[in-house]
């Protein structure tokens, strides 16, 4: 998965796009859209409601990259941005009206002959899916983006005990699914390669 | 993949596969950023609005609640939650604890579980703000009770899913 750790921009293009340079914008969002949209779309289930928000994001970062004081790498400001742009719209009551009428997303189901690895993916982007939308915020912020409790709370604006309560049950709850799914040889090492674990609502 | 450590499973979840952005998404960004944002300006006129009501309602509650007596400032009145609120939700808090681990975890059920139990995790965060500040028996009781029904749904939603498991 792309990640924005592993963004690293030409020299003087983020200089460039901080200037206002359209075409160094262009650049930016072209290296950094992918892992932008994938972050957005773990945290924000609804494909149209992604799609939104990553237009929204990089809509926030044209007006205001003449802000950004280069304390963090470019990209890293911009998965700020998106991050806040997904928890204000899960925290929104228009959303939290809605959790309760969405449904299960549907699995492709596995081809025959697919390596351990997929099934594997596959268990766990249905485990993840069976998190509430908040929770599965909180683990994916924490284990994959790496935020502390504390900036995680800062962001949800809650209580670093929240965050941390949050992670613990969702810990439990994904071993429990996996488990639940486990084949008996899904432990062993598996090959790496490309897979897709398509979830589709 | 049974016991997974915690560091497995965040060694699992950054290895999911990415999603593809959609195309056309920074020429729509572009023509965001450039149109006017007039929800923004109508927000200003909403929060000049509802900063002037709330001016006009702090004056209002001084004015009504006078001076203490003796002209000294009321003392805070501390505030506890209705013991039988308190009594409810633990007897709730025992009953879900007693109920059993699931063999199986149907997926549906699961994220119901979990959408409970974050409407709960929000509900108890609310609960440790404001029970401790004076003046906010109102709200917080208003909490208990949404606590209380939050761990009664949870509990039948979780008797339900080990009554199936049988």
């Amino acid at each position: 998965m792309a990640r924005f750790s592993d963004i690293v921009l030409p020299d003087g293009l983020a200089e460039a796009a901080r200037d206002g340079d359209m075409d160094a914008l262009a650049a930016v969002y072209e290296a950094c859209a992918a892992a932008t949209y994938s972050l957005i779309r773990r945290l924000v289930r609804r494909e149209a409601v992604a799609e939104e928000l990553l237009q929204e994001t990089f809509a926030d970062v044209i007006r205001q990259i003449g802000g950004w004081e280069r304390r963090a790498p470019l990209p890293m400001w911009i998965r700020a941005i998106a991050v806040r742009r997904s928890l204000m719209h899960l925290r929104s009551p228009w959303q939290r009206s809605l959790e309760w009428l969405e449904t299960m997303p549907q699995f492709e189901p596995a081809e025959p002959g697919h390596d351990t690895r997929c099934g594997q993916q596959r268990d766990l982007e249905r485990a993840l899916m069976t998190l509430s939308p908040l929770t599965r915020a909180v683990v994916w912020l924490h284990d994959v983006e790496g935020f502390s409790h504390e900036e995680i709370a800062a962001q949800m604006g809650r209580r670093p005990s929240f965050s941390k309560s949050r992670l613990s049950r969702a810990r439990a709850r994904l071993r429990l699914v996996l488990e639940d799914d486990a084949p008996p040889a899904a432990a062993e090492g598996a090959e790496e390669g490309t897979c897709r674990t398509a979830a589709t609502n | 993949m049974q016991d997974r450590s915690d560091e497995l499973i965040a060694r699992d979840l950054a290895g999911l596969p990415g999603f593809a952005p959609p195309p056309g998404a920074f020429l729509a960004a572009v023509g965001k950023a450039a149109a006017p944002r007039a929800s923004a300006a109508a927000g200003r006129g909403w929060t000049l609005a509802a900063a002037a009501a709330t001016v006009v309602l702090a004056v209002a509650v001084l004015l009504r609640a006078g001076p203490s007596p003796e002209g000294q400032p009321s003392a805070p009145i501390m505030w506890a939650p209705p013991a039988e609120l308190v009594a409810e939700s633990a007897r709730l808090d025992a009953e879900l604890a007693a109920l059993p681990r699931p063999d199986a975890q149907r997926l549906a059920t699961a994220y119901t579980i979990s959408l409970l139990e974050d409407r709960l995790a929000l509900v108890d965060d609310e609960l440790s703000a404001v029970t401790l500040e004076p003046g906010s028996g109102g709200a917080a009781e208003g909490l208990w009770n949404q606590r209380v029904a939050l761990m009664d749904s949870l509990v039948r939603v979780r008797y339900a899913e080990a009554l199936a498991d049988r």
